[in-house]
């Protein structure tokens, strides 16, 4: 005689997962098993019930959806250059910022002697030469950056910007924050 | 530009294809239809940002249950607190009903019930029996689309539905 299914079984023969002989029997066995055809039925009426309750209507969602997508491709079009973000970890930016100015500072001790400062320099002690760019000469700042490039930088210098220059027009706030400003801690 | 026609296009018949079965899903398992439409939402925001790397066909439809699964389960968290202020409000004694008037508002009152037992049962059991019942899965898509074994979503069915008959017959759902 086929004893009764477990229930799970049941449940799983109710969902069509239970084939062939062993899903065969199942159904025979419910014929003559007012338990476990009565479990069926209960899941049968659990079943109605969750089909029975209304649905929400969501026409008009493709449209919402299409309007923000539009939105979001709009947004992204219009920022401009220098507000989008650099997909380069910050610790990461910070260390190549800082090594492109020990670099470009050395190769510019070597090249020119007006602009450092020696006292700042002998005080420091770590560093084998300081200069001072003016604030009204960005361009020679980058200038220098390219030239950075050469071998003959080292990396025992340090260049110090003026407290009143502004380098946020070039969207790189962390660019800012890694610049020592003389006598000034904010830029 | 007819790349990008296309590339709508196929979006378009993803989306026909896919949100009615994910916006069932999702009102079913957080019972509010603000919500169920907001995350339906981003899940296909999410999927148009990513749709060159993403796969097409029923894999779409796996990767987007995934993704409102978090989302729903990342807002079930939030509302927590709010959740259980309800059921405390759907558990107050109901008074008796005769005529026929009232009988529609038992009904559409047993209906909120049956959606209070389902938010009753626990979320990874829920989300199986939905998407039995709502997502048009079986057994094998569902184990594929939320990365666990057959035997695991049998024995959830299962369970959900336990508690589900339990929580109705305590909740004394009519049904007409």
């Amino acid at each position: 005689m086929f004893m009764c299914p477990d229930k799970s079984i049941l449940s799983a023969w109710f969902d069509g997962e239970v084939d062939g002989l062993w899903g065969d029997r199942i159904s025979e066995h419910l014929k003559s098993c007012h338990s476990c055809s009565a479990f069926v039925h209960q899941m049968q009426d659990q079943q109605n019930l969750l089909h029975s309750l209304p649905e929400p209507d969501f026409t008009d969602s493709l449209d919402r959806v299409k309007f923000m997508i539009r939105e979001k491709r709009t947004v992204s079009r219009t920022t401009r250059f220098w507000e989008r973000r650099i997909p380069v970890p910050v610790a990461a930016a910070a260390a190549i910022v800082a090594a492109t100015f020990s670099l470009s500072i050395n190769v510019l001790a070597g090249n020119r002697n007006d602009g450092l400062n020696a006292g700042l320099a002998s005080a420091g002690g770590n560093y084998a030469s300081v200069i001072n760019l003016p604030g009204d000469k960005v361009d020679e700042f980058f200038r220098m950056m390219e030239v950075s490039m050469s071998d003959e930088f080292s990396s025992n210098s340090i260049m110090e910007l003026p407290s009143d220059v502004s380098l946020s027009f070039n969207g790189d706030s962390q660019l800012v924050k890694s610049v020592g400003y003389k006598g000034s801690a904010s830029p | 530009m007819s790349i990008e026609l296309d590339a709508e296009e196929d979006f378009d018949d993803i989306y026909h294809q896919f949100f009615p079965v994910l916006v069932k899903i999702v009102y079913r398992i957080t019972g509010s239809i603000s919500v169920s439409e907001d995350l339906c939402q981003e899940a296909f925001i999410r999927y148009y940002e990513r749709r060159d790397k993403l796969p097409g066909g029923d894999q779409a439809k796996f990767w987007l249950i995934r993704v409102v699964k978090n989302l729903a389960y990342n807002h079930e968290k939030r509302k927590g607190r709010e959740r259980l202020a309800y059921d405390k409000f759907y558990h107050e004694p109901r008074k008796d009903l005769t005529n026929e008037g009232e009988k529609a508002i038992l009904e559409e009152e047993s209906k909120k019930a049956v959606q209070e037992a389902l938010m009753k049962i626990p979320y990874k059991l829920r989300m199986v029996l939905i998407l039995k019942e709502y997502g048009e899965m079986d057994y094998k898509d569902i184990a594929a689309s939320l990365k666990i074994s057959e035997g695991n979503v049998k024995v959830r069915v299962f369970r959900a539905r336990k508690l589900l008959s339990e929580y109705l017959e305590k909740g004394d759902v009519y049904v007409p």
